[in-house]
C-alpha cells in the first residue's frame, strides 16, 4: 500500500518538474483521499497551487502543513511568499494562547506521542505510590506527586496539540462579506483571496467569519475553506 | 378686637391713599462728578415708589468695582407717609473725558419712569476729595514686570504681576485682565508669597499674584489692554477712640499697571533652507534600535528635537526612509512643560521599519536648522548616514549600484520564488487517539491517590487489637498457670475501664452499671474480687476455669 502510495507521489514529482502542476495535483489529492496526512503533502499541494497562481489555495495548504509540522521552514518560507503577494493589508487573526500551545507542543512531537510520554510518567507514579504505601512507607510523598503533575502537564500538552483552530481562508478570487446570511443584505466588506478570518458559527451554506481587524461578515461558504481539513 | 382690626384697615387704607397721593420720582445722583482716572466713586438711583424694581443703566465707560448697595426707608410725619428706596454703586472710569451716564429705570403701574442723567468729568491727576482717598491711591499700587527687554519671534518672556500694597488691601480682585496681542500665553502654576520689601521710608508688602509665559508670534511692541485690580484699602483717619488706637477706614480703590515695553525682533535674514521656524536651544536626535537585525526582527528609529524652544509652533522634521523597508506610519510622543525657564522638553516621532530585501542600506543623513537665541545666530544640526545591515536568509537579496551611498532593489532575484517540493513518506496517517485512553489513566492515577491518602487500616483496627491481645495474654497465663494470672487478669481489666474513663481503686457498680449495664457490672465487680484475693491469698481463690471463663465472656460484651 505504502509503495503504491509513494509511487503516486513519485509520479505528481515528475509531472511537478514538466510543469504540469494541475496533474501533479490531481496526483497529490489523491493522495490525500488516501487518508495521507502529514507537512509534506500539504506542503506540494501548496506549491502546486502557488505555480498556478491560487494563492488561496496555495496559502491554505501551507497553512496545513505547518499545523502538521510547526517547524517546516520551507512552508513558513513559502507561505510568506504568498503573503506578499496577497493583495488585502488584512490582519491576520489573532492566534489564542490554547492555540500557541498546542503549535508549541505539535512542533516538539505529536500528540500521541506526548500520551505515551505521559502514560509513562503515569505508571511511575503509580509504581511510586503502591511503593510508599507497602514495602518503602518511608518515601517522600513529593517524589509521586511531582511525578503525577507532570504526567498531567504532559497529557495536556498532548491534548491541546490536536489541532482544533477555526481558522479559514478566502480561496476564490473575492468574497463579499454580508451583513446577513443572504445575498439580499447589505454588503458590507469584500476580500480578496488568500484573507483569512475565524468562522464563529455557520448557518445552511454560510460562514459567520470574524476578520483581524474585529469585523464581523456572513460569508458564502464556497468562496472559504477550514485551515484544518476535514472540518469543511 | 373688632375694634382694632378695623383701626388697622383704615390706617392701611391712608397708607395706600398717600402713595397714589403723591408723584413718583426717580434720581440719580453721584458722590463726585469731576473725578481721578480711576478714583471710585458712588452713583446712586433713588425712588419714592414702594412698586417696581430700579434698572441701573449701562456703565459703559465704567467698571463697577462695588455694588450694588440697596436700602429702603418709610416715614410717617404728621400722618403724611413718605418712602424711599434707593441702589448705589461704586465705579471707576476707564478712560479720560466727559461721559454722560444713561438713565437708570423703574415700571410703575405699566408705566416707565426714567431719572436724570449725569455728567461725569474724568480727567487723570485730578485732585482727590478727600485725603484719605489720595491716602488710598498712594497705598495702592500694581505692576507687570517682563523678564526680557527685547526678544525675538518665537522666544518666550515671563510677565509677573505684582500688587505693592503700603497699606493692608483686602477683597483683591482682578477687574481687567491683560489680553496680549499676536502672542501665545499660558499662565504658569507657582505658589503665592508675599515679601516684607522697604520703598523710600515705609515697609510694603509686595504680593506676586501671576506669573504668564508669553511667546510673541509677530515683531513689534507687546501690546494689549491694562491690568486693572480693586481692593478695600485700610487707611488710617488720624483719628483715634476711646482707647487711643488708631481709627482706620476702608476705601476702594483700583490700581492699573500697564503692559510693559517689550521689543520684539524679527528673526534675522539668512535662513538656512533646512530652518522650519525652530527658536531657542534646542537639539535634534535620531536613536536607531539596532544598526543590524536577522531573522524577522524589525528596526525602530526615533527622530526627536529636545530642549528648549517654541515647542508649541515646531515641527519635528520627516525622516529620509531608507530603501529596503516598509516604514510605517510614526507614532507620535511629546513631552512638554511650562515654566520659568521657559518652554521645554521633546516632540518625537517612532518610526517601525521592517525590512523587506537582504542587504545593506543606507540611512540618508539629515540636516536641521534652528535659531539659537542664545547665539543669536542660525545653526544647523548635521546628524551622519547611518547603515542598516538585514541578515535575514529568507528575505531577497539586493545589488548594490555603482554610486556610493544608494541601494537599488534587485529586479528579479533567485531566492524571490517558493522553494521546492519536499520528500517523505507517504502513509495513511493512523489516528491513534491516546488521549481518551490518557483521561482513563489519570483516573486511576486519582484513584491510587485516594488510597495514598487513606488512614491506616491498622489504626483505625486498633481497639479492636488490644482486646484480643490482652484476652491472649489472660488465656496463656491460664493455661501455664502463671504465678501472676490473676494479675494479668487485673492489669486487663483495668485497661478496659481505663478505657471508659473509670479508675479501678474507686470503681463501684454503680458506676459500671452506665456503660456495661447491671449483669456484666456485677460479674466485673465479682472479677475485681477474685484478683485482688488471689493476689493477697491465692489459696483462697478456686475453680479457676469458671473464673476465666467469666471473664472471656466479660471481656467480649465490654
Amino acid at each position: 500500500m505504502g509503495t503504491d502510495l509513494n509511487a503516486i507521489a513519485d509520479s505528481a514529482r515528475s509531472l511537478y518538474d514538466q510543469g504540469l502542476y494541475r496533474e501533479a495535483l490531481e496526483n497529490y489529492e489523491q493522495l490525500f483521499t488516501s487518508q495521507v496526512k502529514n507537512d509534506e503533502l500539504f506542503y506540494n499541494m501548496g506549491n502546486c497551487y502557488a505555480r498556478l497562481g491560487e494563492l488561496g489555495e496555495a496559502k491554505l495548504f501551507y497553512e496545513r502543513a505547518l499545523i502538521y509540522n510547526p517547524s517546516n521552514a520551507d512552508a513558513s518560507h513559502n507561505l510568506d511568499w504568498v503573503n506578499l503577494r496577497i493583495t488585502d493589508a488584512l490582519v491576520e487573526p489573532r492566534q489564542e494562547l490554547i492555540e500557541w500551545v498546542g503549535q508549541w507542543g505539535r512542533s516538539i512531537t505529536d500528540a500521541d506521542t506526548w500520551a505515551l510520554v505521559g502514560w509513562g510518567i503515569i505508571g511511575v507514579s503509580i509504581l511510586l505510590l503502591i511503593a510508599r504505601k507497602t514495602f518503602a512507607k518511608s518515601l517522600n510523598w513529593r517524589w509521586p506527586f511531582t511525578t503525577s503533575i507532570l504526567a498531567l502537564l504532559i497529557i495536556l500538552v498532548g491534548n491541546l496539540s490536536v489541532p482544533r483552530m477555526k481558522k479559514a481562508i478566502v480561496v476564490e478570487r473575492n468574497s463579499y462579506g454580508y451583513s446577513e446570511p443572504s445575498t439580499n443584505s447589505k454588503r458590507i466588506v469584500l476580500l480578496s483571496e488568500g484573507s483569512a478570518g475565524t468562522i464563529v458559527s455557520t448557518n445552511d451554506s454560510w460562514y459567520y467569519v470574524e476578520l483581524g481587524d474585529g469585523r464581523l461578515a456572513w460569508f458564502n461558504t464556497k468562496e472559504w475553506k477550514y485551515v484544518l481539513p476535514g472540518l469543511d | 378686637m373688632k375694634r382694632i382690626g378695623k383701626i388697622l384697615i383704615v390706617f392701611a387704607l391712608l397708607l395706600s391713599s398717600s402713595a397714589f397721593g403723591q408723584n413718583i420720582e426717580l434720581t440719580a445722583s453721584c458722590s463726585r462728578t469731576s473725578v481721578d482716572l480711576n478714583e471710585p466713586f458712588r452713583v446712586t438711583f433713588a425712588t419714592n415708589s414702594r412698586k417696581g424694581d430700579i434698572q441701573p443703566p449701562n456703565f459703559k465707560k465704567f467698571i463697577v468695582v462695588n455694588g450694588p448697595f440697596q436700602s429702603s426707608q418709610t416715614q410717617i410725619i404728621n400722618g403724611r407717609v413718605s418712602s424711599q428706596r434707593s441702589l448705589t454703586y461704586e465705579i471707576v472710569a476707564q478712560q479720560e473725558g466727559e461721559f454722560t451716564l444713561p438713565s437708570a429705570s423703574i415700571l410703575v403701574d405699566g408705566k416707565l419712569i426714567e431719572s436724570n442723567r449725569l455728567k461725569i468729568s474724568v480727567k487723570a491727576g485730578t485732585k482727590r476729595k478727600n485725603t484719605l482717598s489720595q491716602k488710598a491711591k498712594e497705598s495702592f499700587n500694581v505692576s507687570i514686570l517682563a523678564s526680557k527687554k527685547s526678544v525675538y519671534v518665537g522666544e518666550p518672556v515671563i510677565l509677573k504681576f505684582r500688587a505693592t500694597l503700603l497699606d493692608p488691601v483686602r477683597d483683591l480682585s482682578i477687574l481687567q485682565a491683560p489680553n496680549f496681542e499676536n502672542v501665545l500665553q499660558k499662565q504658569l502654576e507657582f505658589k503665592q508669597q508675599s515679601q516684607r520689601e522697604v520703598i523710600g521710608n515705609k515697609v510694603a508688602t509686595v504680593l506676586d499674584f501671576d506669573k504668564r509665559l508669553i511667546l510673541p508670534n509677530k515683531p513689534g511692541t507687546l501690546g494689549g489692554q491694562e491690568l486693572k485690580i480693586s481692593g478695600q484699602v485700610q487707611v488710617p483717619t488720624g483719628r483715634r477712640d476711646f482707647f487711643n488706637m488708631p481709627l482706620t477706614k476702608f476705601v476702594p480703590e483700583v490700581a492699573t499697571a500697564k503692559i510693559p515695553a517689550v521689543k520684539i525682533k524679527p528673526l534675522p535674514s539668512g535662513a538656512p533652507n533646512s530652518f522650519e521656524g525652530g527658536v531657542g536651544e534646542l537639539k535634534l536626535v535620531r536613536e536607531i534600535s539596532r544598526k543590524e537585525v536577522s531573522g524577522e526582527e524589525s528596526i525602530t528609529i526615533k527622530l526627536r528635537i529636545e530642549g528648549a524652544g517654541n515647542f508649541n509652533t515646531l515641527e519635528v522634521p520627516e525622516l529620509d526612509k531608507p530603501e529596503g523597508f516598509d516604514v510605517y506610519d510614526p507614532k507620535y510622543n511629546e513631552d512638554i512643560s511650562y515654566s520659568e525657564r521657559g518652554i521645554r522638553g521633546y516632540k518625537e516621532y517612532e518610526y517601525l521599519l521592517v525590512p523587506q530585501y537582504r542587504g545593506e542600506f543606507i540611512l540618508p543623513q539629515m540636516s536641521w536648522s534652528y535659531f539659537n537665541t542664545a547665539s543669536e545666530k542660525y545653526e544647523t544640526i548635521n546628524v551622519a548616514a547611518d547603515t542598516l545591515v538585514v541578515n535575514n536568509p529568507a528575505l531577497a537579496g539586493v545589488q548594490q549600484s555603482s554610486l556610493p551611498g544608494t541601494v537599488k532593489r534587485e529586479v528579479s532575484t533567485i531566492e524571490d520564488d517558493i522553494r521546492y517540493l519536499q520528500e517523505g513518506q507517504f502513509e495513511p496517517y493512523q489516528e491513534i487517539r491516546l488521549k481518551r485512553w490518557s483521561l482513563v489513566l489519570l483516573g486511576i492515577l486519582g484513584v491510587f491517590w485516594l488510597w495514598q491518602l487513606a488512614p491506616n487500616r491498622e489504626k483505625v483496627s486498633s481497639g479492636v487489637n488490644w482486646k484480643k491481645s490482652q484476652l491472649k495474654s489472660v488465656q496463656k497465663a491460664f493455661m501455664v498457670n502463671d504465678d501472676q494470672r490473676y494479675g494479668v487478669m487485673l492489669n486487663a481489666l483495668e485497661f478496659a475501664l481505663v478505657k471508659k474513663g473509670l479508675n479501678l481503686e474507686s470503681v463501684s457498680q454503680a458506676a459500671l452499671e452506665k456503660p456495661f449495664g447491671g449483669e456484666i457490672a456485677k460479674q466485673i465487680i465479682a472479677l475485681i474480687e477474685q484478683c485482688n484475693m488471689a493476689q493477697y491469698a491465692p489459696l483462697a481463690v478456686s475453680d479457676e476455669s469458671n473464673n476465666l471463663k467469666t471473664f472471656v465472656e466479660v471481656w467480649e460484651q465490654i
